[in-house]
């Protein structure tokens, strides 16, 4: 599998959304969950994460996207291999709840975030097309 | 239980010189270092509403974000020392957007009641100024 520059970061979900593999850097928040269908261990993720994970097996292309959840704005990528699905992170902000300030800045950075990794997405998507219509041309 | 249980005691240097047991779980590793060390960032939002206790030897009462959720804080004066009466209102629920939204909205409705309506606080503390 191609998650060793993850550092190790990385959760294999099987067809059914199960967690059957976690990464050695995962551990301490997915290992206690090895064997859940992510989706329940997360319920209040679902509409967040479902749409990515059936467009990666619907389609066998990896997925990337950026999301906001519990805190943090993460990048996070699906790829698929056979039956299963790897997903890797990283995360991008989190956000300061300590002061109103802190919390202020951390937001203004999360949208910033979200909007940069949205862009940069949509032009990688625009090349991708562009290089499949070169390519039938 | 009411404010009277929860409240934590600091000298003129605003050391944590008490605890009640209601608070000990959460503020009884601060006991014996200043209150700005122990909660980082806290003095700008704090300290000008404890001084005024301080100057004018009245109960001051507000309303503060910190540390993840909104909290009302009445302040005893008595000489420099002070006691201080937290109670949590709410908190920010970070888990989705829409969560956070919600939450944010809650915790705007609360500190802007405080914003338009300074409370009076010897009515506040007044069985008379009840109707």
């Amino acid at each position: 599998m191609a998650v060793g520059d993850r550092a190790g970061r990385y959760i294999v979900l099987d067809g059914d959304y199960r967690i059957v593999e976690v990464g050695p850097a995962a551990e301490a928040g997915f290992g206690p969950l090895l064997g859940q269908v992510i989706l329940d261990a997360f319920p209040d993720s679902r509409a967040l994460y479902r749409p990515y994970y059936e467009r990666a097996k619907r389609t066998r292309e990896p997925v990337a996207f950026a999301q906001y959840y519990d805190g943090y704005v993460m990048h996070v990528g699906l790829e698929p291999v056979g039956s299963k699905l790897i997903v890797t992170w990283d995360k991008l902000v989190m956000l300061d709840v300590l002061t109103l300030d802190g919390l202020k800045a951390s937001l203004h950075n999360a949208l910033s975030a979200i909007s940069t990794w949205e862009d940069r997405l949509t032009r990688q998507r625009r090349r991708e097309t562009f290089r499949v219509v070169e390519h039938d041309a | 239980m009411t404010d009277q249980h929860r409240y934590y005691v600091l000298d003129s240097s605003d050391v944590v010189i008490q605890v009640s047991t209601a608070l000990h779980e959460t503020m009884g590793r601060f006991l014996g270092h200043s209150l700005w060390e122990s909660m980082p960032r806290a003095e700008l939002i704090f300290r000008p509403y404890f001084e005024e206790a301080r100057q004018t030897g009245r109960e001051v009462e507000f309303v503060a974000f910190y540390g993840g959720g909104t909290t009302r804080l009445r302040i005893v004066p008595s000489g420099r020392a002070l006691t201080v009466h937290p109670t949590r209102l709410s908190e920010l629920n970070v888990r989705t957007l829409g969560t956070l939204v919600a939450s944010l909205r809650q915790i705007e409705a609360e500190l802007a009641v405080q914003a338009r309506a300074p409370l009076d606080l010897r009515a506040h503390g007044s069985p008379q100024a009840l109707p």
